[in-house]
């Protein structure tokens, strides 16, 4: 599965998650570590929020969860048109 | 500060930041795009290309081979970019989700053979300037297709600015086809049908990919596209046309990657044009297809430029009132409220569901 696809998956799986759960959880899945991919995952979350698909439910600010800095984390969760562009892309339901 | 006022300091600014970053690239992918007409027009200069200008046949043949030429070279810079990003193991896995890459197949037809064949035809039978212009109108086939397909926002500011960026691609044409209606112009209809491609095939391709780019990635799924391009030319396009026609277009390739010239030239094609479509993609999940698209139209007055920096050729007095016009446009969108830019799509889930303290406020523009 591809990056974009299992963060997806995993969001359908999970109903609501936080941006570090979900980079921690990719970055298990694919072997991958390090500031880049977190901020890749970021970016690719930012993405998906602005193109409609996911809902922002909560934000904080928590630096031991952000690599020591203080960014602002987001709690995320599928909508339903998210959803709807998993069943049409034939990622809903696929996920291990 | 309270912390609630700092979450909330810092969250404006993060969403800010997504904004600035969506215009950001789509800036990018205008400078690019213009500074890809230099190389695209000097390889017209070199042989075997410049000897191919007698007839309609040969003229067509040429911008073939030139057009294939380009789509493999920026294949390789996308390849490579690609790999440095760590992204190879994705564009596998993507193109293995056949739901999804198949959506590239399209783009690629529209923003290749179509699109950019009709660039070069602009080019070559009008000349770089008409044909760096020439695609500035595809904007508006861009965002009414996305507004139509999927509902993207285009509020009435963002209609006016991508108006206004139109007015400038109209001042641009109206002369050159006034003179040619007229009988005094060059009989160069090849050439503005080259346009009409250009504009019809780059607004589609846009559409389509923000419908793509919703479950991949910008970077892998260029790539895919290109792959899709690259297929459509070297496997369908060129062995048709060598079947009707005689292995000239395998010769004429032969001998235009046997000129070291030609060799330079495609480099820097590939990376100028390829750099230039990625920010185009990064920017369509950022601001949307109508706003990307404008902004990145702003290639045509960026082309004036580096083509006037060039070649010491100033550009007719209505391609400078055009691209003027074309910048005011963009300013325009870029002014746009902050909020209305979130989440580009009225999508009719969010209305009903929460978005939390933190969400955007509700818009009373929205499915303008």
């Amino acid at each position: 599965m591809h990056l974009k696809g299992f963060m997806l998956q995993q969001l359908e799986q999970h109903g609501q998650m936080w941006d570090y759960e979900l980079a921690e959880a990719c970055m298990r899945e694919y072997h991958l570590s390090g500031d880049y991919w977190y901020g890749t995952i970021r970016i690719t979350l930012t993405d998906l929020y602005s193109s409609g698909l996911l809902d922002e439910v909560e934000v904080t600010v928590d630096s031991s969860k952000s690599m020591g800095k203080e960014k602002i984390l987001f709690k995320f969760a599928l909508n339903d048109f998210g959803r709807e562009r998993m069943a049409q892309s034939g990622l809903a339901g696929a996920s291990s | 500060m309270t912390d609630l006022a700092k979450t909330q300091q810092l969250r404006a600014d993060y969403r800010n930041q997504q904004v600035r970053w969506g215009f950001i690239w789509a800036i990018w992918c205008a400078v690019l795009w213009g500074a890809w007409y230099v190389p695209g027009t000097a390889l017209y200069y070199e042989e075997p290309f410049a000897s191919l200008q007698e007839t309609t046949g040969d003229f067509l043949l040429a911008a073939l081979v030139i057009a294939t030429l380009n789509a493999v070279a920026v294949l390789l810079a996308m390849l490579l970019w690609v790999a440095v990003l760590g992204k190879t193991r994705d564009y596998v896995a993507t193109i293995r989700q056949t739901r999804i890459s198949r959506w590239y197949l399209p783009a690629g037809l529209c923003g290749g053979p179509i699109a950019i064949y009709g660039t070069f035809l602009a080019i070559g039978y009008i000349g770089p300037v008409f044909g760096a212009v020439a695609g500035l109108l595809y904007p508006i086939v861009g965002a009414t297709a996305a507004r139509l397909w999927y509902n993207e926002n285009i509020t009435s500011r963002a209609a006016v600015g991508i108006v206004v960026v139109i007015a400038g691609g109209v001042v641009i044409f109206v002369p050159g086809i006034l003179s040619e209606l007229s009988g005094t112009g060059d009989g160069a209809l090849v050439g503005y049908l080259g346009g009409a491609m250009a504009i019809f095939g780059w607004g589609l391709e846009g559409a389509i990919a923000g419908r793509a780019l919703d479950v991949s990635d910008p970077d892998v799924g260029l790539t895919i596209r290109f792959t899709a391009e690259v297929f459509y030319w070297v496997v369908l396009i060129v062995p048709i046309v060598a079947l009707a026609g005689g292995s000239r277009v395998y010769e004429i390739t032969a001998e235009g990657l046997s000129n070291p010239a030609n060799l330079v030239w495609l480099a820097l094609a590939g990376l100028t044009f390829g750099f230039c479509y990625v920010s185009w993609y990064k920017s369509f999940p950022l601001i949307g297809v109508g706003r990307g698209q404008a902004i990145a139209a702003l290639y045509g007055p960026f082309a004036i430029v580096w083509l006037t920096v060039f070649t010491l050729a100033m550009p007719d007095l209505n391609f400078v009132i055009g691209g003027l016009l074309a910048v005011a446009g963009s300013f325009v969108l870029y002014t746009e409220r902050r909020d209305v830019l979130e989440v580009i799509r009225a999508v009719p889930a969010r209305q009903g569901a929460s978005t939390g303290a933190f969400g955007p406020p509700q818009r009373s523009d929205q499915g303008e």
